[in-house]
């Protein structure tokens, strides 16, 4: 049994690779598609011959298209992306020092949307074809159509300048407080683990506003996904024996219904995690988000191509390797797994 | 033959009949015929120039005159907002269709002839896939220079694999029927009979897809108009129009943003709500 889900999740490392290397071959054609020759492009518009003759041969262009895709391919294994244009800095350590803002960003708006859609999912699984159900399926679907920068400006409009509820939309924390000292670099779990109330409040007040707007748009999958498994678990012999047996309803929603239908629930989380980092780009844009998104937008208007071809990749590898997590804890958690081999 | 298909002219009745038991059903036809009717005609009946600016009337409040109000030059949201529908639809519509297209193409081979086509076309949806796919269009659209057919390429490009599974899906279920032998024996080529005798009968569950997809389609390429891809001012765009409005939102200035992106989410509801009324039309058993 033990080696049986080994062997199994060993399968499905080995299955991320041709993945992984498909990522790499689409994000190092994404700069060799561009038209005229590459290395005027990535040594910028200000380049003179000797500085294009230089990047031309650290890019290895004059090489093979193999070639280039190797040395390419061994620059991104160093963690070399390349320098960014628009801020000399290289790009790694741009996004380096931006990765966990958009992180700390996507996580809690992912939370917040598990935190709503399940009990909504719940309801509704309880009560189908209700005004109950069919109010939290309205709400969702319409959460899923609203253009997540609409949702953003709408709600910033709502609670900072009708309201007065939320800081102004200026990043991740207002100019009066001093950033807490990095370690994890999510701002609000860095401030609690310096004990600093003020500073844990005054991010999370920032940050709640933008994580509610990308929960919005995950909400849909998320609870049409529980109703959908906590209806059929519902539905099952073993919650009718549990019933017959004289378990209080309680148990036999939130212990045993439940508990089997969060197992799609880690599904449906891998794709809604693909949204929300598309999302946050869009989210990050309204709320002035000092993220990667805001990054990878400044560097398509200035067409600053290593920073756009090294924001792509991460996000890919984030998402792919997100996927790869959730395909190894269903491995882990369903019993079922690995029985059949 | 148990093959259930819908008499043509059964569709319009049967649509009715949905509409008039499911009151949703009834607005997302409405919606779509609405959006359609704007679509083709605005620029015909808009009160006012979109692209004329009056500095006497600078972000005026929504009145009877401007029924959206005015924006920062002065010029009619409501007009903006209309004439913008042509735009967007039309954006998502052809992005849409090069997918379907490219999509069931793909699709159906790897399911008909299986083997390699099967396994490569198959790994390339899924490396498509493995992208955030806004992230994807954002960067296909930065390499490919930001134009407005760009930002239709990478919208196709993104919704591609959607098309290549259902295809493959439908096709695999349709491959091993009694009508494909009879068109096979009937001298008909693979292809032919792949293309002329199996598609057609998998159409009604893509074109499911179709309008769901339009949604979505309308959706990504207003995002990245947002973000300053593809379409750019002074032109009338749902995206830019909330761009645009953005800047005002934090001084009061609500209905800058507020009406370009309620008719832009409207539109994308009224899609997926009808794509759940074609779902009903084509199979009435797989209610969800």
């Amino acid at each position: 049994m033990f080696y049986d889900k080994a062997t199994l999740i060993l399968k499905r490392l080995l299955l991320a690779i041709p993945t992984l290397l498909g990522v790499l071959v689409i994000s190092f054609s994404l700069t060799r598609a561009l038209p005229g020759d590459p290395a005027v492009y990535f040594a910028g518009a200000m380049a003179d011959e000797a500085s294009i003759q230089q990047v031309r041969e650290q890019l290895g262009l004059d090489r093979t298209l193999v070639y280039q895709f190797i040395t390419y391919c061994q620059n991104i294994a160093q963690g070399e992306f390349g320098q960014s244009l628009s801020t000399g800095q290289s790009v790694s350590s741009e996004l380096g020092a931006r990765l966990p803002a958009s992180l700390e960003l996507t996580l809690f708006g992912l939370f917040l949307a598990l935190a709503i859609s399940i009990p909504l999912g719940i309801l509704s699984a309880l009560k189908p074809n209700t005004w109950i159900d069919h109010l939290c399926r309205i709400l969702v679907t319409a959460g899923a159509s609203t253009p997540i920068f609409f949702s953003g400006l709408f709600l910033m409009f709502v609670f900072y300048y009708l309201l007065g509820w939320a800081p102004s939309p200026i990043g991740r924390l207002d100019f009066i407080f001093l950033a807490p000292t990095h370690v994890t670099g999510f701002y609000t779990i860095d401030a609690l683990l310096e004990a600093d109330f003020e500073t844990f409040y005054a991010a999370l007040s920032q940050l709640i506003l933008p994580a509610v707007t990308l929960a919005l748009c995950a909400l849909a999958p998320i609870a049409r996904m529980i109703r959908s498994s906590m209806i059929t678990a519902l539905d099952s012999e073993y919650v009718k024996a549990a019933k017959a047996n004289g378990i209080s309803s309680y148990v036999r929603i939130y212990v045993y219904a439940l508990q089997n239908a969060s197992l799609p629930l880690l599904t449906v989380i891998g794709l809604v995690f693909g949204f929300l980092l598309g999302g946050n780009v869009l989210v990050e844009k309204v709320y002035s988000w000092p993220g990667v998104g805001t990054f990878a937008i400044d560097a398509l208007i200035a067409s600053d191509y290593a920073a756009i071809q090294g924001f792509v990749l991460i996000m890919a590898v984030l998402f792919v390797s997100l996927n790869l997590f959730i395909d190894i804890l269903y491995t882990l958690f369903d019993p079922r797994m690995g029985r059949n081999e | 033959m148990n093959n259930i298909t819908i008499a043509p002219e059964n569709v319009l009745q049967r649509l009715w009949y949905l509409a008039r038991r499911n009151p949703l059903s009834l607005i997302s036809l409405t919606l779509f015929g609405l959006y359609v009717f704007v679509a083709l005609t605005a620029s015909y009946w808009v009160p006012f120039e979109p692209l004329k600016s009056n500095t006497n009337i600078v972000l005026e409040a929504p009145n009877l005159v401007h029924w959206f109000g005015t924006d920062h030059l002065g010029r009619d949201v409501f007009s903006r907002v209309m004439v913008a529908t042509r735009l967007d639809l039309g954006i998502a519509f052809s992005a849409v269709a090069i997918s379907f297209i490219i999509g069931t193409a793909l699709g159906s081979i790897a399911a008909y002839f299986g083997g390699w086509y099967e396994r490569i076309i198959g790994r390339l949806g899924d490396i498509v896939l493995a992208f955030p796919l806004f992230v994807l269009a954002m960067g296909i659209v930065a390499v490919m220079g930001n134009s407005l057919i760009n930002v239709i390429y990478a919208t196709a490009i993104i919704n591609i694999p959607f098309y290549i599974r259902i295809a493959r899906a439908e096709v695999s279920l349709q491959r091993d029927r009694q009508y494909v032998q009879a068109a096979l024996l009937s001298g008909n080529s693979h292809l032919r009979t792949l293309s002329h005798h199996i598609v057609p009968n998998c159409l009604p569950n893509l074109v499911v897809q179709v309008s769901t997809n339009m949604g979505w389609a309308i959706l990504n390429a207003a995002g990245l108009s947002f973000i300053g891809l593809g379409v750019r001012p002074p032109a009338a765009e749902w995206g830019i129009l909330v761009a645009e409005g953005a800047d005002y939102i934090i001084s009061g200035q609500w209905w800058l943003v507020l009406f370009p992106g309620f008719i832009l989410m409207l539109a994308v509801f009224s899609f997926n709500l009808l794509g759940d009324t074609l779902r009903d039309l084509v199979d009435p058993q797989k209610r969800t």
